[in-house]
């Protein structure tokens, strides 16, 4: 109740700011430096968060963005939507809805035939250090810090399956550096999470509760001005004892039409998921913002 | 199978060829002609960019090509001294923000890519062009 | 017995006053600003000098290209001053090959 109250707050702030922060616009970065949107909402490769703000607003400005993405794996089915505001190039918040839908596995899960996890994802993320862009001349690289508030609708069922808890906080450091003379960017990520499936079977659980230290690391090769390939890594805990979990994959291609459209395609590995072995797919995202 | 390798074609076609590695970016850009064209181009570009062409207003545009056909020359490590003022001396006072850095910098883009330059040497030369945001841009 | 300090002093004015009397009216100061000329135009009479002062955060440089009088100055850094003499009369435009829009009619007598 709590967490919904918070996250209605959330949404309404948004939908508020927005209108009132659009006249601040500049779309003054460089066609691709805000990424694409992970799956957390944040601004980044396809699952990772990276130190990009959202948007292209420069330091003077603010940027926009939503997107829609769909993940179909072999025994699940993944939507993921949401909106996120740039301020000034510098801070990012952003607010995503997942929703897993387990198809006919819910009914060999027990769940009944269509059962929906829902996840809402309220993310923070600030910039400390460095300039992706610009920092051509030396090997810092821009450093961001954030936040991602995650609170699931399914309590009683998490709960069933051994989760400690039905919502929580997941903490990351992200260090990105673009190569630009070799056409190459690379991330880093370090996150303190509890959460399980990023979050979507909840937080902690039988096997391990309590947050443990994960990493994610991002590569991209840009092929042209507006087209980018990539890999990403992205460790997860392995908290509840009825089910393993892994590390999930993705290799993706991105591209982007203009500063205000982009789209993704990528294959993910997510590892398993809630015993129904390796959930390989197709990943597909579509963006639009200022 | 050969139809992945056809796709994969296809898009190395859209992507464009990797220029030689090796060669110092000054040949690269195509040497003095090369650049020349680059500048030209880059030039025309900037007073047809609404973001930014009233910046040029009362500017000797012959002057401003050799110098920048000068600097780009050191810069990508070719026979040539640029005897301008510094980035900063040079771009003090004109109020100059990120976005048209940002804008001036497309442009640049745009004109290698119409004159010819494969996409990973623009960005050797972008990169070099990138840090000089520090000095250009005062607002 | 007049002191070598008070005969100093008095002849430093007599100089100071005979130059300013005879420069007073030869040289006309104009700024450079703003990438501009501080005035559209000055008057000097023949053989007066026009003084380029650059208070500004460019370059500027200054010349005169006409049949009976030409003059081309160095580039001058902000904070300094280039001086021009017009020995002829006449209607001259002093221009800045660096910012072309920049004009000064000066009217020798």
């Amino acid at each position: 109740m709590r967490a919904r109250f918070r996250l209605t707050a959330s949404a309404v702030a948004f939908a508020t700011a927005l209108p009132l922060l659009a006249q601040a616009q500049d779309s003054g970065r460089l066609l691709a430096t805000s990424g694409v949107t992970q799956i957390e909402g944040a601004a980044g490769g396809g699952l990772v968060p990276w130190a990009l703000i959202t948007g292209y607003g420069t330091r003077d400005a603010i940027g926009a963005n939503a997107h829609y993405t769909f993940d179909a794996l072999p025994n699940f089915t993944l939507h993921d939507a949401g909106a996120s505001i740039g301020l000034y190039d510098q801070l990012e918040l952003s607010y995503t809805h997942l929703w897993f839908n387990t198809g006919s596995t819910g009914a060999r899960l027990g769940l009944g035939a269509g059962y929906q996890f829902q996840l809402d994802v309220v993310g923070a993320k600030l910039r400390l250090l460095g300039d992706v862009v610009y920092d051509q001349d030396n090997w810092l690289p821009q450093i961001a810090v954030g936040a991602q508030y995650k609170a699931s609708e399914n309590a009683n069922v998490l709960r069933a399956i051994g989760a400690r808890g039905a919502d929580g906080t997941d903490f990351y450091l992200s260090a990105t550096k673009l190569l630009l003379a070799e056409s190459l960017l690379l991330n880093a990520t370090v996150r303190a999470t509890k959460a399980n499936q990023f979050g979507l079977l909840g937080f902690g659980g039988d096997r391990h509760d309590g947050y443990s230290a994960q990493f994610e690391v991002s590569a991209a090769l840009l092929l042209r001005r507006d087209f980018a390939i990539g890999a990403e890594i992205r460790t997860k805990p392995d908290n509840l004892g009825f089910a393993r979990e892994g590390t999930a994959y993705d290799v993706f291609a991105a591209y982007f039409f203009n500063k205000n459209l982009s789209a993704t395609l990528a294959f993910t590995a997510l590892g398993p998921v809630a015993n129904q072995g390796n959930q390989n797919g197709v990943y597909l995202s579509l963006a639009g913002g200022f | 199978m050969r139809r992945l390798l056809f796709c994969l074609w296809l898009v190395g076609i859209w992507v464009g060829p990797p220029a030689l590695a090796g060669d110092p970016l000054y040949l690269r850009l195509g040497g003095q002609a090369g650049v020349a064209r680059i500048v030209n181009e880059s030039v025309t570009l900037w007073l047809a960019d609404n973001r930014i062409k009233g910046d040029f207003d009362n500017i000797n545009l012959d002057r401003l090509r050799t110098r920048l056909a000068d600097q780009i020359c050191q810069l990508a490590k070719g026979p040539c001294v640029y005897k301008g003022r510094s980035m900063r001396a040079a771009h003090a006072g004109l109020d100059l923000t990120q976005a048209k850095f940002n804008a001036l910098a497309e442009d640049v883009q745009t004109a290698m890519e119409r004159v010819g330059i494969p996409y990973w040497t623009q960005n050797k030369l972008m990169a070099l062009l990138a840090p000089m945001q520090r000095d250009v841009v005062t607002q | 017995m007049r002191t070598f300090p008070t005969v100093s002093i008095a002849l430093t004015l007599v100089l100071l006053s005979v130059t300013a009397a005879l420069t007073a009216t030869n040289v006309a100061e104009v700024i450079q600003k703003g990438r501009a000329f501080s005035t559209g135009g000055v008057q000097i009479p023949k053989g007066g000098i026009v003084r380029f002062i650059n208070d500004d955060l460019f370059l500027h440089q200054v010349y005169v290209e006409t049949p009976s009088f030409n003059f081309e100055s160095d580039e001058q850094e902000p904070g300094t001053n280039v001086e021009v003499q017009f020995p002829k009369p006449g209607l001259f435009e002093v221009r800045c090959h660096i910012h072309p829009k920049m004009l000064l009619q000066v009217e020798v007598k």
